[in-house]
């Protein structure tokens, strides 16, 4: 065993270093959120909407299915879970079908007597001679019927049926079967559960209280075999939080040991670890401090990717460490790399230009943590570490050429065949060139799987997607109502013309006053009526005075003051009116969704000019800003890459090497097209970031193969270092790749695979061996 | 079929109401629940008659009534308009002419689940789930019995007034069932 030395300024130096990172990592917490990883809009309105649909009331929504059971099972577990949730005063609403009891009483109380002012089709205010007779006929059969005695005075006070369509048109237009009394899905045995929480969607300590209040409930029930799914907004927020909790503690739980594993077994010494520690703390206590600053926080993302850039900026005490040669003073080391490691550092931080400057918060913390780690580890490396490993006097565990790597070496032989793989890789693009896509899911933080189960679970229970939306705005309630119902007449001709299934509104729960007191005029009056009744009695064995509570209710109506929000307060209706009406800062606020819109150009073009009516198309919109976001980084990075190569050629100064190490990275972005292209993965903007990461790594490799060696001793220096850094990478990548969290995953695989082909080609393109006969071997 | 949306719509702003047990029923009411539940299946024609107040004459209608074991329950209307009630369990279907069959939770439906509880728990010999909503009491011995149902629970006060049950030992003759507004349904089945 070796024994440094002085070891003494090298602790020390660590110890201070991990003080400062110990202070550094207490005090920024990491955010878990998604917003940063959502684009916010382009002007005000589209900014206020989609502040509206992520963080306002329809972020409250969860969707609950429950399957797995006979259709009777599964109903008595939906009703159980109604019954437990709501009692809980952390939902608002818990809805399956059945309306819960204390707010029934009073809501069908207010609803019967407002009838024919709520009532939307006119038939029911229909009340001549003619009408009635035929109404009066039902009326007899309904009285026939075996339920009829139990419900004979509501029958008979009501014979239009007024009371009956306005209940149905609360209804939500779902797409539901009432089975077993309860909401179940279309086309499958899966009961329905669609739930509002008191908290906002985005509280995600309570929010994640809630979903597990709601597994308790369901377990409560002793569901057997039958499942629970779970979807909504806050369901997803809470779930890729927990996931991404997961993927950055295991990320720094995992790359530590990789890392360290990686660094013994190469060096054998816990004082090399303990030197490179020193840059390792520090770049990523800087990093975590300049994005605190920059951005204002830190999201838990970054700074799991920034656990894993580990994995390359250490490559460089690595690099300075690996070519020590036992003995040798501090700037000896650096004369002979120095030059390439500054170069390195260089194309690697140019390598995430496209991923800081793409515009999306979320992705420039992550090139923004990256790029400080880099440099930060290279500072340190070339201006503090030097002193301290000649103090400790460590270099390598064994250094020299051996016979393994002459055999590897003797591979570069063949190294001309490597065109094979990169013609055929070329043909392959040809005829297969990748698709770039520029949709917003690519970008989407959560997985492919739940998105298509919210996406089937919103169609069934009709909750809006707000793919297309519209918000109506006016001075007050009445006014944005109004504005509503103006819209009707054209909403039922796309209806018609089978442009939209459906609209959801305000409007469609309460209608305004004036559509109201217009509806009550259409009533008949008192005399008018009175013969109609007369006459529409004849021939039928109706009592003279059966009628009297009908006729009295309609003359009732008349002079009725209209229902207003506030009547409603506490009921179902007022819950599902929230999230359509509300007032922000003093302007009153209507959002309007159509549903299954089939043409969204076509909508949209029927609402052009309308007034105070902003159109949403949601998912154009935010395509747009993602398609947005795409250019910008590729231009970015071709800056990037501009500049990496201007770098290169000041560097190099010299064509020859110029020439392998570009022929060198080309060739790994060619292969990892290729095979992109090959997997039918359409290339996302997270694809292009990852790439031109691997890019700025193989330049730092090719760099290092192609620079001038000594002699074979420096040669096999470099081979064993590049291959210690290689598999750092890989592994820390590879690692990455295994994430929850879907962003962190694509770029951990692109990487991982992108940076051994680097190695391989960079090893077999740009290598250099000294001229200095056969290899002498230890 | 018309009445079913209305069913259907009470149903979607009704609900079960909290109700009390009220256990004052006679020994002779026990008694004769227990006779009741000893039969485990019957079928047998009934002629209905109901006097609605609306009305001028009373509509009468016939049919099949079947029981059995456990917790089933089918009134089969024959005439004048065919309608079959089905009370199975915790659901309630009804079928009037050839129309569809409309499923009912009677969780859902608090008249539902009454008119259910009034038909079918005496069957049963379920006596808890009559006083469930009614004060039962007895008259007569068991070769003839009266019993007078009245209504203890919020919920059923509200829908009946009285029910009237007359048999003999374990079979029923009548059930008579006064609506809160006074309307009358009377049931008559024949031995």
């Amino acid at each position: 065993m070796r024994h440094p030395a002085k070891p003494r300024a090298l602790a020390a130096t660590l110890l201070a270093c991990a003080l400062f990172a110990a202070f550094v990592f207490m005090s920024i917490p990491l955010r878990l959120d998604m917003a940063g990883f959502l684009p916010t809009g382009h002007d005000d309105g589209t900014r206020f909407l989609l502040r509206e649909v992520q963080g306002g009331v329809a972020g409250t929504v969860v969707m609950l299915g429950i399957e797995g059971a006979p259709e009777p099972e599964l109903a008595r577990l939906s009703m159980g879970l109604q019954k437990t949730l709501s009692a809980d005063t952390r939902f608002v609403s818990v809805l399956n079908g059945v309306f819960s009891v204390e707010q029934a009483g009073a809501l069908r109380t207010l609803v019967f007597r407002h009838r024919y002012q709520l009532a939307p089709d006119d038939a029911v205010r229909n009340m001549g001679p003619q009408t009635l007779k035929q109404a009066f006929a039902t009326v007899l059969d309904d009285l026939d019927s075996a339920a009829g005695p139990a419900f004979a005075d509501m029958i008979v006070r009501d014979p239009t049926r007024a009371f009956v369509q306005t209940v149905q048109a609360f209804e939500p237009d779902v797409h539901v079967r009432v089975r077993s009394g309860v909401w179940f899905a279309p086309d499958r045995a899966r009961a329905l559960l669609l739930l509002r929480t008191q908290a906002p969607g985005m509280d995600l300590a309570t929010q994640a209280q809630v979903e597990q209040s709601i597994r308790a409930a369901f377990a409560g029930l002793h569901p057997g075999h039958a499942t629970l799914l779970m979807s909504g907004p806050s369901v997803f927020a809470v779930s890729s939080a927990a996931g991404m909790h997961r993927d950055v503690d295991r990320m720094a739980l995992c790359s530590v040991i990789l890392v360290v594993g990686v660094l013994y077994w190469r060096f054998r010494s816990f004082w090399v670890l303990a030197a490179i520690g020193v840059p390792f703390l520090l770049s990523l206590s800087v990093a975590m401090l300049v994005v605190r600053l920059v951005f204002g926080s830190v999201h838990g993302i970054a700074f799991g990717f920034g656990m894993t850039m580990l994995g390359v900026a250490l490559d460089y005490p690595v690099l300075l460490i690996g070519h020590r040669d036992r003995g040798e003073g501090p700037q000896a080391t650096l004369l002979r790399i120095g030059q390439s490691l500054r170069l390195g550092v260089a194309t690697a931080v140019l390598g995430l230009t496209g991923m800081i400057f793409c515009g999306l918060p979320g992705l420039a913390q992550l090139g923004t943590f990256a790029a400080v780690g880099l440099v930060v580890a290279a500072v340190v490396t070339l201006y503090v570490m030097p002193g301290l490993v000649v103090a400790a006097d460590l270099a390598p565990y064994v250094s020299g050429p051996s016979r393994p790597l002459s055999l590897v070496e003797g591979l570069r032989r063949y190294r001309v065949l490597y065109v094979v793989p990169v013609v055929v890789y070329g043909a392959v693009l040809w005829w297969h060139p990748p698709i770039l896509d520029t949709r917003l899911a690519a970008l989407s933080p959560l997985p492919e799987q739940a998105r298509r189960m919210d996406d089937i679970l919103r169609a069934d229970l009709g909750v809006p997607d707000s793919s297309l939306m519209l918000a109506v705005s006016g001075s007050s309630v009445q006014a944005v109502l109004e504005r509503e119902e103006a819209l009707t007449p054209l909403w039922g001709q796309l209806q018609h013309s089978g442009m939209v299934a459906g609209v959801q509104d305000a409007a469609r729960f309460l209608p305004s006053v004036r559509m109201q007191q217009r509806r009550a005029e259409q009533l008949p009056p008192p005399d008018a009526l009175h013969r109609a009744i007369v006459t529409a009695q004849e021939g039928l064995p109706f009592q003279p005075t059966a009628f009297d509570g009908f006729a009295a209710d309609v003359q009732v109506a008349q002079h009725m003051l209209p229902l207003l929000p506030q009547d409603l307060s506490g009921t179902p209706i007022a819950a599902a009116i929230a999230p359509l009406l509300f007032e922000r800062s003093g302007q009153w606020y209507g959002l309007v969704f159509p549903e299954a819109v089939r043409n969204h150009g076509v909508v949209e073009q029927a609402l052009a000019g309308q007034p105070d009516v902003l159109v949403v198309d949601m998912r154009k919109e935010v395509d747009d800003l993602s398609a947005y976001h795409t250019q910008r980084t590729l231009r970015w990075m071709a800056v990037g890459c501009v500049v990496a190569f201007g770098v290169l050629l000041v560097g190099l100064r010299s064509g020859s090497r110029m020439l392998r190490v570009v022929g060198a990275v080309g060739a790994v972005q060619l292969t990892m097209l290729a095979i992109l292209a090959l997997s039918g993965q359409p290339l996302t903007l997270i694809h292009l970031i990852a790439l031109q990461f691997v890019l700025g790594v193989s330049l730092d490799y090719a760099l290092f193969f192609a620079r001038p060696q000594l002699d074979a001793h420096e040669r096999a220096r470099t081979m064993r270092t590049l291959l210690t850094c290689n598999a750092m990478t890989v592994l820390t990548f590879g690692l990455l790749a295994t994430c929850q969290t879907p962003l962190l995953c694509v770029i951990g695989k692109t990487v991982a695979l992108g940076v051994a082909l680097a190695m391989v080609y960079g090893f077999l393109l740009a290598g250099q061996r000294p001229d200095m006969g056969p290899t002498k071997l230890s | 079929m018309k009445v079913l949306p209305l069913v259907i719509a009470c149903g979607l702003l009704g609900g079960v109401g909290q109700a009390w047990a009220a256990d004052n029923a006679a020994d002779l009411s026990a008694q004769v629940i227990a006779h009741l539940g000893q039969v485990g299946e019957r079928t047998q024609t009934f002629h209905e008659k109901k006097d609605i107040a609306a009305l001028t004459h009373p509509l009468l209608s016939n049919g099949v009534l079947v029981f059995h074991r456990p917790a089933y329950l089918e009134k089969k209307t024959q005439a004048p308009r065919p309608e079959t009630l089905v009370i199975d369990g915790d659901m309630v279907s009804i079928q009037r002419g050839a129309g569809e069959v409309h499923h009912v939770a009677l969780a859902q439906n608090a008249a539902l689940a009454l008119l259910a509880a009034t038909l079918r728990a005496p069957l049963e010999g379920n006596l808890p789930a009559l006083t469930h909503d009614y004060a039962v009491t007895a008259q007569g011995d068991l070769g003839a019995w009266t019993l007078r149902m009245t209504p203890t629970s919020a919920q059923a006060v509200q829908l009946v007034r009285l029910v009237v049950l007359t048999g003999r030992n374990n079979a029923v003759d009548s059930l008579r069932i006064v609506q809160a507004n006074g309307d009358v349904q009377t049931l008559t089945l024949d031995p």
